[in-house]
């Protein structure tokens, strides 16, 4: 499917087959796993490891060396990395306009005027904007199924104290399993805790939670947690899901991705020192399907129970008040 | 449509082109057919999932009940208002919390489906004073809090 040695210079890379396989195998990583974050075949992973010089599309090439966790240059023939940086400076020759001016056409007698034309375009234009997503929720959104990954990430939590982080996956059918890959990257003071489920291939590092998993329905993924200090006031979390099959899925997970370190709970959403029964309903709700990750749910009742709580940074402890 | 006369005084009558027709019937209905379509979810996302009505609201016995619709909140937290003074003896099911000293009594139910719940507790003495109940909860419809209060 993608070794089409035409288009530009810029859209067909020369990999090295070999260094591919070695980069997979010296990281225990499947040819599917490839295959899932190319979204190629696996066949597809085969013939390029097994063809010394595969011409590959650029866009795969960039997701592979994301795959391997190397920059794609690392991937290429050293005169196609050297030809990369020349090639980039090329652009398709821009296009001469002409500018010189025209008079507007005549008006044909019989026809509408132009402000009637604009008017009924106006129509057609609200008309379509109106008719479409109609349509397209009558149709229950025909065509390539949609799916959305979304990360629930706390808005503050304290420095040492673990805290959940959840992705979403929606809009895989019940009947339709799909290969899913969610990679995440987490700040370097992160210490992950727990993760669920635990990760079928991949691997997880220090500061990444990988998953490689053949999911069916709506499916999330959990971890546990925690930051230690560090300069910064808040830290980022980011990630990118990709799926096998004929499917759209949005690249970089959405949702939230900024939490920030200080002497609130992370249940306490509105950082107040009490756990309101908002925040409590909210937790249980949210939480409630979480399989393996111990989000200290008594900790957060006797909050919610007592009148309120105070962080003692010199004791690392939480004091709950009656 | 139009209307005019000629220089040699015969009515003319145009018919509308077929798009200004299009333009201006069309999109009524389509704008008719959007608010028959979502006409039906403002009211479906706002009614009450729980109702409640004490069963009794005097003497030591006081109970109430509590209907859940469906779509049900998975979680529901109850808090029942005493008047300070009446002393509380015991609640069914047990409590998560009683503050004896300002007469409160919260429940929390997990996971709960629809149907009915019944809530009762007894007081030493007959109850001085009325009573109140503020149902809390997450619409499963919306995600919105909602809370509510049931008086006898």
């Amino acid at each position: 499917m993608n070794e089409h040695p035409i288009s530009g210079p810029m859209t067909m890379v020369k990999v090295d087959g070999a260094k591919i396989k070695y980069l997979r195998e010296t990281q225990g990583l499947t040819q599917l796993y490839l295959a899932t974050a190319v979204q190629v075949t696996t066949d597809t992973i085969s013939r390029w490891e097994n063809k010394k010089y595969p011409t590959i599309k650029k866009e795969n090439g960039l997701k592979l060396a994301e795959a391997l966790n190397v920059d794609l240059e690392e991937l290429l023939l050293p005169e196609e990395a050297d030809e990369r940086g020349g090639a980039s400076l090329d652009s398709p020759s821009a296009t001469t306009l002409d500018s010189t001016p025209t008079s507007p056409p005549p008006v044909e007698p019989g026809n509408p005027s132009p402000a009637r034309r604009k008017l009924l375009l106006l129509f057609a234009g609200l008309a379509l904007a109106v008719a479409v997503p109609v349509g397209w929720l009558l149709l229950g959104g025909a065509g390539k199924p949609q799916l959305f990954a979304e990360r629930e990430l706390p808005r503050h939590c304290i420095a040492g104290q673990p805290f959940p982080v959840l992705i979403r996956v929606s809009g895989i059918s019940d009947s339709q399993p799909m290969t899913l890959i969610i990679k995440e990257n987490l700040p370097a003071n992160a210490t992950v805790v727990k993760i669920s489920p635990e990760s079928s291939g991949g691997a997880t590092k220090k500061d990444t939670v990988k998953w490689l998993k053949k999911v069916s329905g709506p499916t999330t993924f959990a971890y546990l947690v925690t930051l230690a200090a560090g300069n910064n006031d808040s830290y980022t979390f980011s990630g990118t899901a990709s799926v096998s099959g004929d499917v759209t899925l949005p690249e970089t997970i959405g949702g939230n991705h900024s939490i920030s370190l200080g002497t609130h709970h992370w249940a306490d959403s509105d950082g107040d020192n009490t756990i309101s029964d908002d925040e409590i309903l909210a937790i249980h709700d949210r939480y409630r399907d979480l399989q393996g990750i111990d989000i200290d749910i008594e900790t957060i009742e006797a909050i919610w129970l007592g009148s309120g709580y105070s962080w003692n940074a010199k004791t690392k402890k939480l004091t709950i008040r009656e | 449509m139009k209307r005019f006369f000629t220089p040699s005084g015969h009515k003319v009558t145009t018919l509308p082109s077929r798009a200004a027709f299009w333009g201006r019937h069309c999109f009524g209905w389509l704008v008719v057919a959007m608010l028959v379509l979502t006409a039906g979810i403002p009211q479906a996302m706002a009614r009450d999932l729980v109702s409640g009505n004490y069963l009794s609201s005097s003497g030591r016995d006081i109970e109430l009940r509590l209907v859940i619709a469906s779509p049900a909140p998975t979680n529901l937290i109850v808090e029942q208002l005493v008047p300070p003074g009446n002393i509380i003896a015991s609640t069914s099911p047990p409590a998560r919390k009683i503050d004896r000293a300002q007469g409160n009594i919260k429940w929390l139910f997990r996971n709960t489906t629809s149907g009915a719940i019944s809530l009762s507790f007894r007081l030493e003495e007959p109850l001085a004073g009325g009573v109140a109940a503020i149902v809390r909860y997450r619409s499963p419809l919306d995600g919105t809090f909602r809370e509510m209060r049931i008086t006898p």
